[in-house]
């Protein structure tokens, strides 16, 4: 059964298509919810949470597509994940300074499997994943990301760079040990 | 700033998309989130009320509550307790014999019958309402106060002397008499002995209340001569 048609019964009150859907797409919600939220259990609430929304809402949706479907899932779980960052005022800590003169080399994370960046990308503090994750894998401009993060232009731009910097090291110390797994 | 480059969405990003699940993690129990979902979704919405509800049962509260808050305040005085109206009326008393002044030493006997006839004078002379403690704080000075003086004389001998009309004037003595005893004055033995000594005598064989009467004669100082002669103290033993 295709989405479309999932959606429709849904929309009808259809539990098993309710059922379906979140069978569907709770994989990869669940993982984009550990980006930015690295507790599992939380990343479990947040997800319920979201999906809560997305069925409420539901009726409301015009389905143009399984890209938009998804687009629109992840949006509602992005705002899921800010809500619970701002309740525990994580972003307070979160300061405009001068970042390090360190590029990341994007080839060198094409190299990389899903898992690996995944991993990199968790283990980075929760201001510098967050401005990362809104900017570099969401696509927003850094006045939104301010916007929704309470922070300045300029903080959320520090942010990012110095996310950059901490990958490119992350990336450079895989590599070194790359190197040294391939000579031994 | 010129170090910062757009990253391309170039491969990783769409690898990091499409990743469903993470190597070497266990599998998540999808069916227990799905009834976590599922209970959520089809639970009851909850009424919430409304702030001006809420408001309106404070206001109506305090209009409630006001009154019964003002009537509270207003009851600072003491609680004067009155007795029921009885519907018949007392019967008058009568030949209540006139307290004559006595100096000699209380014996126990008078003190009783002192004690009869102060609480029937404090009966008839209070016509007024007055407080109930007032009044037992009265009676027990004068109670106390009976052994060393004696009321003031009550202007008729024998007069009838009538239960107020008014019983709210009534008042609940603190002393409860519990056996009713003809109250009679030790004058008023002699007096009836030399009068009719038959009847006293026959009143004395089958009357309940037997008594011995012993007079003994105590013979006061020497110095007080009018005392010796006036005066003789009487021990009268009762015996039942």
């Amino acid at each position: 059964m295709d989405l479309s048609q999932l959606i429709k019964e849904a929309n009808q009150g259809s539990t098993a298509a309710q059922k379906c859907l979140f069978d569907q797409l709770s994989d990869k919600m669940l993982l984009l919810c550990r980006r930015y939220v690295k507790n599992r259990e939380d990343a479990e609430e947040i997800m319920l949470d979201g999906f809560y929304k997305f069925f409420k809402n539901l009726t409301g949706f015009h389905y143009q597509g399984e890209t938009a479907l998804h687009a629109w899932l992840k949006k509602i779980m992005v705002n899921e994940c800010l809500m619970f960052l701002r309740k525990k005022n994580v972003f307070l800590m979160v300061t405009e300074t001068a970042a390090d003169d360190i590029g990341l080399e994007e080839e060198a994370l094409n190299n990389l499997s899903a898992a690996e960046i995944f991993n990199m990308i968790v283990q980075l503090p929760v201001g510098y994943r967050t401005v990362f994750n809104l900017y570099a894998v969401e696509g927003l401009p850094h006045a939104e990301i301010a916007t929704l993060m309470g922070i300045t232009e300029g903080t959320s731009k520090s942010q990012l760079s110095k996310a950059k910097t901490l990958l490119q090291k992350m990336l450079v110390k895989k590599g070194t040990d790359y190197g040294k797994r391939k000579t031994n | 700033m010129a170090n910062e480059k757009q990253i391309e969405p170039s491969n990783w990003k769409n690898k990091l998309n499409a990743l469903d699940s993470l190597p070497g993690e266990p599998v998540a129990n999808k069916d227990a989130a799905w009834e976590k979902l599922h209970a959520r979704l089809h639970e009851k919405p909850r009424r919430k009320m409304a702030a001006w509800y809420w408001l309106a049962a404070a206001c109506l509260f305090l209009i409630l509550a006001l009154p019964w808050m003002i009537t509270g305040k207003k009851d600072d005085n003491l609680v004067k307790i009155k007795l029921p109206e009885k519907s018949a009326p007392r019967k008058p008393i009568t030949n209540v014999p006139a307290i004559q002044p006595q100096t000699a030493v209380a014996s126990p006997v008078s003190f009783v019958e002192k004690n009869q006839t102060i609480k029937n004078n404090i009966k008839t002379t209070h016509h007024s309402k007055v407080p109930i403690l007032k009044k037992a704080s009265m009676e027990k000075e004068e109670l106390l106060m009976a052994g060393s003086t004696i009321p003031p004389e009550t202007n008729s001998t024998s007069a009838d002397i009538v239960q107020p009309a008014d019983t709210a004037g009534i008042v609940a003595t603190v002393a409860v008499v519990k056996t009713k005893m003809r109250v009679v004055h030790i004058n008023e033995l002699e007096t009836s002995a030399i009068v009719n000594p038959d009847q006293v005598a026959s009143t004395m064989t089958h009357s309940p209340h037997r008594f011995r009467v012993s007079f003994i004669n105590v013979r006061p100082s020497n110095n007080n001569k009018a005392a010796q002669h006036a005066y003789a103290a009487l021990k009268i033993r009762f015996t039942n």
